[in-house]
């Protein structure tokens, strides 16, 4: 017998804009108005001062691999076509994004990245389609 | 008030109980410790009991332990996090004064989960990282990538690691997989996400144990000098990762040694859910002055090296049961005072795969 359990997650102020960003093919990062700390996903409280925060704004700068694994294992354990992961950073801005890597591109540390959409768009982490590199 | 470990118990690390259910194997761990220290089970005053939900599929687990310990009617408390941190719980209570001797028990059984890698998975965002489906290897590998990069090591000190902790379980009766294994075998191993191959995973497996805290000094075997715990950044979404670091370790570990007023230790005990977190973990404890990977090589942390890693064998020769990593620790190093001659030694356990928090504790040979 098995039980499944059933949840809904609501997102939250900071990260429903966030994700409305998305839906129009934008990256939104929160900024502390009284430390000026920025950080994506968007929060709506500052981590480092405990602030409230209700400004928000979009990240235009290109994004850089922090780190990167190219991985031969799908969720279910099994061998899977390879899939190359990069956790991407923005330059003056905390926290950063996990995702794919476009497949024609050889990750490297550093490499300067931007975020590629899909033409429909949900307001969903997985409107991004792959981080490619930026020229 | 000093607090002392009078016994240990456990039930060997194994792929599968597929015989015995949880109770069944904390009764054999705790019929043991109360063997190993020499009392009846009327004399314990309260159980710590680590056990987690998320992992064993049943809500409020380790709530469904006291009954086959010795602590039906007594004190307990429950520590959802690795059972080093419930073994810091009972030396905190044993601190207050109201009691005298408590049990801290852990166990996890891995063997019952049919799909570990999407149970993981529900640790993390539902938002920003759930969608993506990452299997948690994936973000050890990150993990392991950033390390590499910082510290300069390379993918062979993983292979390394693992050789030297497979060959050190094959002196414990415990380990579930011991191994005479070579780097090469290692490297020749499946990718998993690189550069993890399989051989730089721990394994699995399911295990319980029980340790018997005092603050009887007629009944203590080893005292517990120091602890420490300490979170660093820690976000669902891993948005505050330092990836590549084990942030914790250093304020943890420099606590617990303040505390036992000693720089040095004669061995470490530290979970190591993969190849590269025992490095990680032994860089942030920085006692002895090298980058970790270049004592590794020299075989400074080899059995007869001068700051032996993991004689036990670690998670990578004994199996990594979850949680239950932690009490593991401190088990084997109490087993390794008794057989080897050392005096002191400090465990680290992180408290999960790929998080940075942890605790770690001190123990010596001196009552
Ligand atoms: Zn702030």
């Amino acid at each position: 017998m098995s039980i499944e359990s059933f949840y809904e997650y609501p997102a939250g102020i900071a990260l429903s804009i966030f994700l409305q960003g998305l839906r129009e093919g934008k990256l939104i990062a929160s900024r502390c108005g009284k430390c000026n700390t920025s950080h994506i996903p968007p929060r709506s409280y500052c981590a480092k001062c405990l602030n409230p925060i209700n400004d928000f704004h979009e990240i235009t700068g290109l994004g850089f691999v922090e780190t990167f694994t190219c991985s031969h294992i799908s969720l279910d354990g099994s061998q899977a076509q390879p899939v190359t992961w990069v956790y991407v950073r923005f330059e003056g801005v905390e926290g950063g994004l996990l995702h794919r890597l476009d497949p024609s591109v050889a990750p490297e540390k550093a490499l300067k990245v931007r975020p590629v959409y899909h033409g429909e768009r949900i307001g969903s982490i997985l409107d991004i389609k792959w981080f490619t590199k930026a020229e | 008030m000093d607090v002392y470990v009078a016994g240990v118990g456990e039930i060997p690390c194994r792929p599968a109980y597929g015989d015995l259910d949880f109770r069944e194997m904390l009764y054999t761990a705790a019929r043991k410790a109360y063997e190993d220290a020499g009392i009846h089970p009327s004399e314990i005053d309260g159980i710590v009991s680590s056990g987690m939900d998320f992992y064993e599929g049943i809500s409020i687990t380790d709530s469904y332990t006291p009954d086959q310990v010795g602590g039906r009617l007594k004190f307990n408390t429950l520590v959802s996090n690795d059972s080093l941190n419930a073994f810091i719980h009972g030396y905190m209570l044993l601190r207050t004064g109201h009691f005298r001797n408590l049990m801290v028990t852990c166990y996890a059984k891995p063997s019952n989960m049919l799909n570990y890698p999407e149970v993981v998975l529900n640790s993390f965002d539902p938002h920003v990282v759930r969608p993506l489906t990452p299997h948690p290897y994936v973000l050890a590998a990150l993990d392991a990538r950033a390390y590499l990069s910082r510290s300069g090591a390379s993918p062979r000190d993983l292979s390394l690691v693992a050789v030297k902790n497979k060959k050190n379980a094959l002196g414990n009766t415990s380990a579930a997989y011991a191994g005479a294994t070579t780097p090469d075998d290692v490297e020749n191993s499946a990718p998993v996400s690189e550069p993890l191959k399989r051989g730089h995973i721990s394994t699995l497996c399911d295990y319980a144990a029980a340790v018997i805290l005092t603050t009887d000094r007629r009944l203590g075997r080893f005292t517990v000098k120091g602890v420490g715990n300490a979170f660093g950044a820690y976000s669902s979404d891993l948005s505050s990762r330092m990836w590549g670091l084990l942030a914790w370790v250093r304020h943890a570990a420099q606590k617990a040694l303040r505390m036992a007023g000693i720089g040095k230790v004669d061995f470490v005990e530290v979970s190591e859910p993969f190849a590269h977190t025992e490095l990680m973990a032994l860089e942030g404890l920085g006692i002895d002055g090298e980058p970790a990977h270049k004592t590794l090589r020299a075989g400074g942390y080899d059995l007869g090296g001068h700051l032996p890693v993991n004689p036990s064998g670690g998670c990578l020769g004994m199996g990594y049961p979850l949680n239950a990593a932690g009490l593991q620790r401190v088990v084997q190093s109490v087993k390794a005072m008794s057989r080897m001659g050392w005096r002191t030694c400090m465990i680290l356990s992180s408290d999960g795969e790929v998080v940075d928090a942890g605790s770690a504790v001190v123990l010596t040979s001196e009552v």
